[in-house]
């Protein structure tokens, strides 16, 4: 019995500075970019495949979606503890809102992310309700690694492109 | 020689004598002369008996010898009944061993250590960052779910029942393409 005793003296002197330390959960800090554009895959002929300068990051990932040409949106990010929600609002002919909320204390290699994206296209008339789109899911992905959304809903051209990704190091 | 000790070992047998001449030759080898006599006479016959040949056994001996052996029980048989119990012979103590438990202890000790340092030991520093997501990606692998390195729905997309979901792999990128129902 008395050999118990040692051991918990010493872990209750070691409580107060086991609960001050910082667990990676909670000091955890999750940027969450989203990158709209709207793209086309025609192109017409004769002509090079335009490239929004502000989308040359993405240009090889566009190109495997069968984008030739692209017109950049919006470029945003923002940055918090994971399990805070992120709220987005893109500009553009559509009212397009992304809201984002990474997992708490998960593992980078697999970080499960709830994903919202509300487009919301304007009623031709005023008398007439908006159409709003809402698309929810829920994904497990990887550190700095993205999704895509494409939607041809209410698009005067192409299709809108969303692209979303989350990562501990800062996004820009 | 003395006449009696001379018959005596000339063969002559007690038989052969009177009552009076045994009483005599009794008397003479108790007394001091007789004795004297037979010592001298012993060292006379230990003096001669190691310049002799050993005796030859009479057939009758080697007969009882022989018959001996063959009353002997075979090799692994019970033994008799009646035979003697047989001696036994006691090992030398041997000291107790000392408990086990000091043993097992450090070997439960050493298994939750590699347990514990297996279940806590980022797998990057074995198998390297590859490796290490490709085998996390296990534990999430379905069959005929999304390729490997491609991201995995836990809530699979729903848009509400005007619009159609389907989604794809190109490369390792997920795409998720939303259209409205016709």
């Amino acid at each position: 019995m008395s050999s118990l005793v040692r051991p918990l003296l010493l872990l209750l002197l070691c409580a107060p500075w086991l609960g001050a330390q910082d667990t990676p959960a909670r000091a955890e800090l999750i940027s969450v970019r989203v990158v709209s554009a709207q793209g086309e895959g025609e192109e017409q002929a004769g002509q090079e495949p335009r490239i929004a300068a502000e989308l040359e990051d993405w240009g090889e990932l566009l190109r495997k979606l069968g984008m030739q040409s692209y017109v950049f949106l919006e470029r945003v990010s923002q940055r918090a503890p994971a399990g805070t929600v992120l709220k987005f609002e893109l500009p553009g002919e559509l009212l397009t809102e992304v809201k984002g909320k990474p997992e708490q204390g998960g593992k980078a290699e697999q970080r499960r992310i709830r994903l919202e994206v509300r487009i919301t296209k304007p009623a031709p008339k005023d008398a007439e309700a908006p159409r709003v789109l809402v698309l929810r899911t829920e994904v497990r992905v990887a550190d700095g690694q993205e999704i895509v959304f494409r939607c041809a809903e209410g698009v005067p051209r192409g299709e809108l492109i969303v692209i979303v990704g989350a990562s501990e190091e800062p996004l820009e | 020689m003395d006449p009696i000790l001379d018959a005596v070992l000339n063969g002559t047998h007690r038989g052969d004598l009177t009552a009076e001449q045994e009483q005599a030759l009794n008397d003479y080898l108790e007394s001091p002369e007789g004795l004297a006599a037979l010592a001298s006479l012993e060292d006379d016959l230990g003096q001669a008996a190691a310049h002799l040949e050993p005796p030859e056994l009479p057939e009758s001996a080697w007969e009882r010898v022989t018959q001996a052996i063959r009353d002997l029980p075979p090799v692994g048989a019970p033994a008799p009944a009646a035979a003697p119990a047989p001696n036994v012979v006691a090992f030398p103590q041997r000291p107790a061993e000392p408990p086990q438990w000091p043993k097992f202890l450090a070997m439960a000790a050493a298994v939750l250590l590699v347990v514990g340092v297996g279940l806590f030991l980022p797998l990057d520093l074995i198998l390297g960052p590859q490796g290490s997501k490709a085998l996390s990606s296990l534990d999430s692998e379905t069959p005929g779910g999304t390729p490997p390195g491609v991201p995995e729905f836990v809530v699979p997309p729903e848009a509400g029942p005007g619009y159609v979901v389907r989604h794809y792999a190109v490369d390792e990128l997920l795409v998720i393409h939303v259209a409205p129902k016709d």
